[in-house]
């Protein structure tokens, strides 16, 4: 394992910055910049996938049967690395990180060949139904049922912190189709187009005002047989296997660089001039002490890619490992963000638009930096919420690192 | 890993498990009383451990990274024999080598009859090597060296000293004392480690021109060197110990029982015992960064500032999984007969060995 790179890795690095320099323009930039909640806006980050697909690189994690590609862990590191340091847009997850690769995997050839290719395309966009308003981090213990009526699933219930479900076209959804001596049977995977009649998509307005995610409520909702994944009841395997790759299928290192970058442009803007010298002081200390946590981060990333590419296989506890440290130091840097902001740390930025997208007596360059830090801060309190709670991270830490007993 | 350095591993993990247990370690404590361990030296030797990280022309084999796996592999059994002492100050010899009068003390120090300790600390010179309070004057064709070392790890070992000093005032510079020169004087101290930890005087030594290893520049990137390949095998040590002291928390925290379970069936105990183990990855990943550095093409600012990363966070993460050990422990672990105890120890003088993490956090600052 090595970060010094060889020269034919060099050539592929350069090769990445170069489609970057070229593709990447600074209205996706910006929008990257402006992003207040996980994704970025659908019409950029789509934007940006189709530009990634002319170069066959939208989903380079896929095999190359599918689209994919056949990089090394080095190369997906690189390019990572890269595409974070230009600040491209990331892939919204939910249908290249997450039910693409459940397809690839698990799927029948005729869902694959109908629906890999839309994905690459973006003319499909999913959204992921695991939670329920009644299981949060105890996900096997979901209650929304789909029952066999012919050559059909009706599904009844509901879905909850349904991210993106207001864009979707389709949705993935784990749902009881037998009840079992234990909750994690008898759940199955199934895919499911939004517009079949009976769902209806609720708002859930964030803390910040900001609208990501929402409630699903199935009523009644025909779906064919055929749109089930796999086996009937074997849908927990096959969620296990997607959130190892929600945890820990990123490389997030260079990405939170990035928004460490933001809090010192802060220190350098008007707003924060008249911040006293020993909190800018102290502020400067925790952002040299989270940048050696991104130093360590990044090399453990590298460790995990570099013993599944020894020893293949699909990340196990490290996934939740990844999880953990990547939320709690995004969580902490947008803590500093809001000291860096000082006094305009109160100000909610969801006055934007009615100030003219700034802060009432500051204009500057910084209020492109300082827009987002109030509901980024706010918002990214459900980091170590969301995707298992960083509770149950730690559970399987325990269990499936240390072994320790039940 | 390559398998050179598996076997290096092994061999170590061998000799801990056939005659270095807890008890066996103790009894070597007692027994080497205000002196350094050196019970099991000898065979240290025979293994070809003091020849690690050596030049080949010189006899040496193996590089830096193996050197690093060993001192981490010998802290899992809380090894007092000073291999990393040793090996540090071998390093720096190994970059005067042209030096020909050095032949000798570099074919003791491959079998294990020469232990040089390098010593650059002044009693009032906090963590950074100094040259101050140690003060070498030119006297007839000879060095006469008057002055003080403090806080020297394994000083009682020594054969020879590497002291930093300042020549006339002026030149930094690094001098090779014997241990056994007239006007030498060591007394010691343990170290919370049980490590003895010594102070040197120096009055009026009087020792030959060739007892100047260095002057000037390139005195100063050496000495610099030093400090930064010590702090590293603090590095490669503490992490061993963290490794260890996780590995014995969860076989006690599985085994003791309360209320009726395993206390580590509890989710409070588990989630501490998953924060050592992201800890002990945080330490793995830095190890990585340093031997990576070592055995790369870093210039010299950029392995200060590497190591200062690394200090940093293998000191928060000694500390943190030291006291979350003692606390899943409860009282026994609070006692001197447990072995988890003894880790703690070795863990809290580690944290500050070369450098504690607010110390190196202001160093990176200063060098980013």
């Amino acid at each position: 394992m090595s970060l010094y790179l060889t020269s034919e890795q060099v050539a592929f690095r350069d090769e990445v910055r170069e489609f970057l320099a070229t593709q990447l323009t600074d209205e996706l930039r910006n929008a990257v910049n402006a992003t207040t909640t996980v994704w970025v806006e659908k019409s950029k980050m789509l934007a940006w996938q189709q530009k990634l697909d002319a170069k066959g690189w939208a989903v380079p994690h896929w095999p190359v049967a599918y689209g994919g590609t056949d990089w090394t862990p080095m190369q997906h590191y690189i390019f990572e690395v890269e595409c974070a340091c230009a600040g491209a847009p990331e892939l919204t997850a939910m249908g290249v990180k997450m039910v693409g690769p459940v397809i690839v995997r698990f799927g029948s050839d005729s869902q694959r060949n109908y629906h890999l290719p839309r994905i690459i395309s973006g003319e499909d966009f999913w959204c992921q139904g695991f939670s329920e308003p009644g299981s949060g981090s105890d996900l096997a213990s979901l209650q929304c049922r789909a029952d066999r009526d012919g050559d059909d699933y009706v599904i009844n219930g509901s879905k909850i912190w349904t991210t993106d479900a207001h864009h979707a076209n389709r949705i993935f959804v784990l749902v009881r189709t037998k009840k079992e001596d234990r909750p994690q049977k008898g759940i199955s995977f199934i895919l499911v187009d939004m517009a079949t009649p009976g769902i209806t998509v609720t708002p859930i307005l964030s803390v910040s005002g900001d609208h990501e995610v929402n409630q699903v409520f199935f009523e009644d909702v025909r779906v064919p047989r055929e749109n089930l994944v796999g086996e009937e009841g074997a849908g927990w395997t096959y969620a296990k296997y997607l959130l190892g790759f929600e945890r820990g299928g990123s490389l997030k290192a260079e990405r939170l660089k990035q928004e460490l970058a933001r809090v010192e442009r802060l220190l350098d803007s008007p707003a924060c001039s008249g911040l006293d010298a020993f909190t800018r002081e102290s502020i400067v200390r925790d952002v040299a002490r989270i940048e050696i946590q991104l130093e360590s981060l990044a090399y453990t990333e590298i460790r995990v890619i570099s013993k599944l590419e020894a020893e293949g296989g699909e990340p196990g506890p490290e996934a939740s490992i990844l999880k953990v440290e990547f939320t709690e130091i995004l969580q902490r840097i947008t803590e500093l963000a809001m000291s860096a902001m000082g006094p305009y740390g109160a100000v909610l930025a969801a006055e934007r638009d009615d100030v003219g997208n700034t802060f009432a007596d500051i204009k500057s360059a910084a209020c492109s930096d300082m827009l987002p830090i109030v509901p980024r801060y706010l918002n990214f309190r459900a980091a170590s919420i969301y995707g298992g709670s960083n509770e149950v991270q730690r559970n399987i830490i325990a269990k499936a690192a240390l072994g320790l007993p039940s | 890993m390559n398998e050179e350095t598996r076997m290096l591993v092994a061999s170590a993990e061998r000799l801990i498990a056939a005659d270095y247990d807890f008890h066996r370690r103790q009894s070597l404590i007692r027994e080497a009383g205000t002196g350094t361990v050196l019970a099991k030296w000898p065979e240290f030797s025979d293994l070809g451990w003091t020849a690690l990280a050596l030049p080949e022309a010189l006899g040496g084999y193996g590089d830096a990274s193996d050197l690093l796996h060993l001192v981490r592999t010998l802290a899992r059994g809380l090894v007092m024999e000073p291999v990393a002492s040793v090996a540090l100050a071998a390093q720096v010899l190994s970059r005067l080598h042209a030096i020909t009068t050095l032949d000798e003390i570099m074919a003791g120090v491959l079998t294990g009859s020469v232990r040089p300790i390098v010593a650059l600390a002044a009693a009032d010179s906090g963590y950074a090597p100094t040259f101050s309070g140690l003060v070498a004057q030119n006297n007839n064709e000879r060095w006469q060296l008057s002055g003080g070392r403090s806080l020297v790890l394994d000083a009682p070992a020594a054969t020879h000293f590497m002291v930093s000093a300042t020549i006339d005032g002026r030149d930094n510079a690094l001098f090779l004392v014997p241990a056994d020169s007239v006007g030498v004087q060591l007394s010691s101290v343990s170290g919370t480690d049980d490590r003895r930890l010594g102070t040197l005087r120096l009055n009026d030594v009087n020792l030959p021109r060739s007892a100047l290893l260095a002057r000037g520049t390139p005195a100063t990137a050496l000495v610099e060197f030093a400090g930064d390949l010590a702090t590293t095998l603090h590095c490669a040590d503490a992490l061993g110990a963290m490794e260890m002291l996780l590995d014995l928390t969860v076989e006690y925290a599985s085994q003791r029982k309360q209320f009726g379970r395993a206390i580590g069936s509890f989710q409070a105990l588990q989630h501490k015992m998953a924060d050592m183990f992201m800890a002990v990855e945080r330490g793995r990943s830095m190890f990585a960064l340093l031997a990576e550095s070592l055995t790369g093409d870093d210039t010299a600012v950029d392995f200060r500032r590497r190591v200062s990363m690394a200090k940093v966070e293998i000191s928060d993460g000694a500390t943190l999984v030291g006291q979350h050990a003692i606390q899943i422990h409860g009282g026994i672990g609070t006692t001197d007969e447990l072995a988890a105890a003894h880790y703690f120890k070795r863990l809290t003088a580690a944290a500050v060995y070369g450098g504690d993490s607010r110390y190196h956090l202001g160093r990176y600052l200063s060098l980013r």
